[in-house]
């Protein structure tokens, strides 16, 4: 797991999902409570995305024999992450209550 | 049901100011922080990637001298600058930066076309490179081939590479604020419509 880390590369994935998710944000709303809650909420999901897939790369290649648990691990957690996070299903959620 | 904004109005002066320099489109319109928030973000993102990439992965190639680039692209023969762009397509991505790649058209039309061939089994301080521009001096001009090898083989957790992804997705993100200056907002339903303010043209014509 160390070497995931020590790898220079990932710190500098945090500059781009800031600067993306602001940037994104403020071209769809002129209201800043809007535009900084939506950055956060990509931040948020694009962080988890990549910080999943990167998770189960790393998996992928330091325990090769696992590779159909870790498919099935990031098939369900991608559905669990869409159910939490996509704004239709929050809507229906919304409007059924 | 909610009543609709009216329509705004384009705005292309703030649109073509926005590509100049990131958020100076909206500044002209009044929306002074967000114009700024847009500068940082995208010229901080921009000369971020450059110094990942060691400032050399924003440049157009004059492709004259290699021959795999002259083949029509589905029977068509392009014209040399799109050919040039074919051949480099990150650029197409960074052009939307504005007056931060000018400097890489500049070197475009100024650069002397060498034959690259020759240099790629030579050591670094026997290649021969073309002339520096009296004003630029090397930043933005097209590294040679035998360089750039280098720099692939040579560099650092894949951050070379990395670099010219970050340059890409700043000039692609310009276009988004661009289309924010032309056009405002994509979702209108921020302002107070009915209000007095909303009623209101802005000064330059454009968004409020």
């Amino acid at each position: 797991m160390m070497s995931l880390f020590a790898t220079s590369i990932y710190w500098d994935f945090p500059i781009l999902l800031i600067v993306v998710s602001l940037v994104y944000s403020a071209t769809r709303h002129d209201r800043w409570d809007r535009i900084l809650r939506e950055a956060v909420g990509w931040m948020f999901r694009m962080a988890g995305f990549l910080g999943g897939l990167g998770l189960v790369l790393y998996l992928l290649s330091t325990h090769p024999k696992l590779w159909p648990y870790a498919a099935v691990i990031f098939g369900i957690g991608t559905v669990i992450y869409y159910a939490m996070t996509s704004p239709y299903l929050r809507k229906k959620k919304k409007a059924a209550s | 049901m909610m009543p609709q904004p009216p329509p705004r109005k384009p705005d292309y002066l703030a649109a073509f100011l926005s590509y100049l320099l990131p958020g100076l489109g909206q500044v002209i319109q009044g929306r002074v922080a967000k114009g700024l928030l847009y500068f940082v973000c995208l010229y901080g993102l921009f000369f971020y990637g450059m110094w990942l990439g060691q400032w050399k992965n924003v440049w157009l190639p004059d492709c004259a001298q290699l021959a795999d680039v002259r083949l029509p692209i589905l029977g068509v023969q392009l014209p040399n600058t799109l050919r040039d762009v074919s051949y480099r397509k990150e650029f197409a991505g960074q052009f939307w930066m504005g007056i931060a790649v000018w400097p890489a058209i500049v070197q475009y039309h100024t650069t002397e076309v060498i034959d690259q061939r020759l240099q790629l089994d030579e050591k670094p301080e026997n290649r021969t490179r073309p002339t520096p521009n009296s004003v630029l001096g090397r930043y933005m001009q097209a590294p040679i081939e035998a360089d750039l090898n280098d720099l692939q083989r040579n560099g650092e957790n894949k951050r070379w590479d990395l670099g010219w992804v970050y340059t890409v997705i700043a000039g692609v993100l310009n276009i988004l604020v661009i289309y924010d200056a032309f056009a405002g907002p994509v979702i209108k339903d921020d302002e107070e419509f009915g209000s007095e303010k909303a009623a209101e043209p802005s000064a330059s014509g454009g968004t409020p």
